[in-house]
């Protein structure tokens, strides 16, 4: 299988890729002056979260194209980037709220990217659970395709009114926005390209297996 | 104290990612072993 | 036949039916009233709530019930094989969309007739807006659950867990649309003025015509499949 063996050059490449990251991390990346050492779960916390983001939008542009040519490729990516979206949001949400705990003393806030985060969870979880429930293949690649797309255009909106929502709730800003010297913003970049490669292999590995699942399926059970 | 919450999102962030890929590594290897046997019973029906 | 017509011709259609038996209004009355209840309950006999968690009672009364009555909006027509009978009649799938997120508008609102009154009832006794300052907020989240809504439900009534996924799929979708509407309801509810809600209005709006636009585009391919 080519696409096997080319996803394990992105593997191999991440496997050597990561460890160098997390070394910056730990080793050459400065102390925050602020928040000390729990800080650098930022590191990985942003590229999980530009990772995620990117699956949903792979995601919704599988759908786009599946509803227009109907080929069974774009299903398989429709389905892997949903997947490893759902995994690497369940990760942000969790780096966020170890982050927010010592740092504000709570492990949960409003504030609009996690928010973003936790409903983006909920609505490309939900597609995941369509799918289970649907067998027949065109009707299943169908309905995850419209709640892909429409899923990924409630985003923005999720984030705009997430702003809006803020004064019920005391507002906590969060801090990545602050001013990062270039030794953070080295680092940070490292992470982000060892995340990015990750991410192309297992993006990779994921289709290659559902395009294997759909074809031994086929196989037991042929359509004369 | 605050170190702990680093290493456990560190950790969370590993076993989190090795699970994922070690559940979809099973799910190949089972995936394998299925087209091998249904290719036996193609062989053996061709005969 | 015009467009219009279409939609009125589908749109009477599915009011005739309901108003017969009335099926799902009892049902969303009944149910989102037992909800309000529940939540009485919930809050402490007898404790006075505030406009901030009335207005999250009370839309947590009325998405639930209404999720009820959509539920039932393609159901009905899968139970009896209508679909592909609707899908041969002349009428255009957006206009099938259209007259059904109207009959869905219409069932909501009616609904809420029955619910807004019990709320007050429950809850009412410090609540001192003006209660028409609510009419607003109901009408657009009403439109806005509707025109998303009969998206999804002609994705869940495709499958064989119709009612178990309905809420699955939608509530996450509506979640800024509630948002909104409870902040709003909770300004209102606390005697703030008119002008106050329109931060709210507007985005809530602009929701409704957004996944309008979205349903009318995606609706076609979600209907078809059978």
């Amino acid at each position: 299988m080519t696409t096997t063996n080319r996803s394990s050059i992105f593997a191999g490449v991440s496997a050597l890729l990561i460890p160098a990251a997390i070394g910056m991390v730990f080793f050459y990346a400065p102390l925050e002056k602020t928040m000390g050492s729990v800080q650098k779960i930022f590191y990985f916390h942003l590229p999980l979260a530009f990772s995620a983001f990117l699956s949903f939008f792979v995601a919704f542009v599988a759908g786009i194209m599946y509803l227009r040519t109907r080929r069974q490729i774009w299903d398989a990516r429709l389905a892997a980037s949903v997947e490893i979206g759902v995994v690497l949001t369940t990760l942000v949400l969790i780096t966020g709220s170890l982050w927010g705990k010592p740092i504000w003393n709570t492990y949960w806030t409003w504030d609009p990217r996690l928010t973003t985060s936790l409903i983006l969870w909920f609505i490309f979880a939900s597609c995941l659970i369509l799918r289970s429930a649907v067998e027949e293949e065109g009707k299943r690649a169908t309905y995850s395709a419209v709640m892909a797309i429409v899923g990924f255009v409630d985003v923005p909106i999720v984030f705009l009114s997430a702003r809006l929502w803020r004064s019920i709730h005391p507002t906590v800003i969060r801090s990545d926005s602050v001013g990062l010297e270039s030794s953070m913003l080295i680092t940070l970049l490292a992470c982000m390209v060892a995340m990015l490669t990750f991410w192309i292999g297992l993006y990779k590995f994921r289709v290659s297996l559902q395009l294997q699942e759909a074809a031994a399926s086929a196989l037991l059970n042929p359509k004369h | 104290m605050k170190d702990t919450f680093l290493v456990i999102a560190y950790m969370a962030i590993w076993i989190g990612l090795s699970g994922y890929l070690a559940t979809l590594a099973h799910r190949q290897k089972k995936l394998s072993l299925r087209i091998e046997l249904l290719n036996k019973r193609l062989n053996a029906e061709e005969e | 036949m015009s467009s219009l017509r279409q939609v009125r011709f589908l749109l009477c259609k599915d009011l005739r039916v309901e108003l017969r038996k009335k099926e799902s209004l009892v049902s969303m009355a009944f149910f989102g009233a037992l909800i309000l209840v529940i939540l009485n309950i919930a809050t402490g006999i007898g404790k006075q709530v505030d406009a901030e968690t009335g207005a999250g009672i009370l839309w947590v009364a009325v998405i639930f019930s209404s999720v009820l009555g959509l539920g039932r909006v393609f159901a009905r027509e899968k139970e009896n094989g209508c679909v592909a009978a609707l899908l041969i009649s002349p009428a255009a799938p957006w206009e099938i969309y259209v007259a059904k997120a109207l009959v869905n508008f219409t069932l909501m609102t009616l609904s809420e007739l029955v619910l807004v009154p019990v709320f007050y009832v429950l809850f009412g006794a410090q609540l001192n807006g003006d209660p028409l300052n609510l009419v607003p907020i109901l009408l657009l989240v009403n439109l806005g659950f509707s025109v998303t809504g009969t998206l999804i439900s002609a994705i869940s009534a495709g499958t064989r867990r119709n009612e178990v996924l309905l809420p699955i799929l939608l509530f996450p979708l509506l979640l800024p649309l509630i948002a909104l509407a409870v902040k709003a309801t909770s300004a209102a509810l606390a005697a703030q003025p008119f002008s106050e809600l329109l931060d709210q209005l507007e985005p809530m709006a602009a929701f409704c015509v957004i996944f309008a636009a979205v349903g009318y585009l995606l609706f076609p391919f979600a209907i078809r499949e059978d």
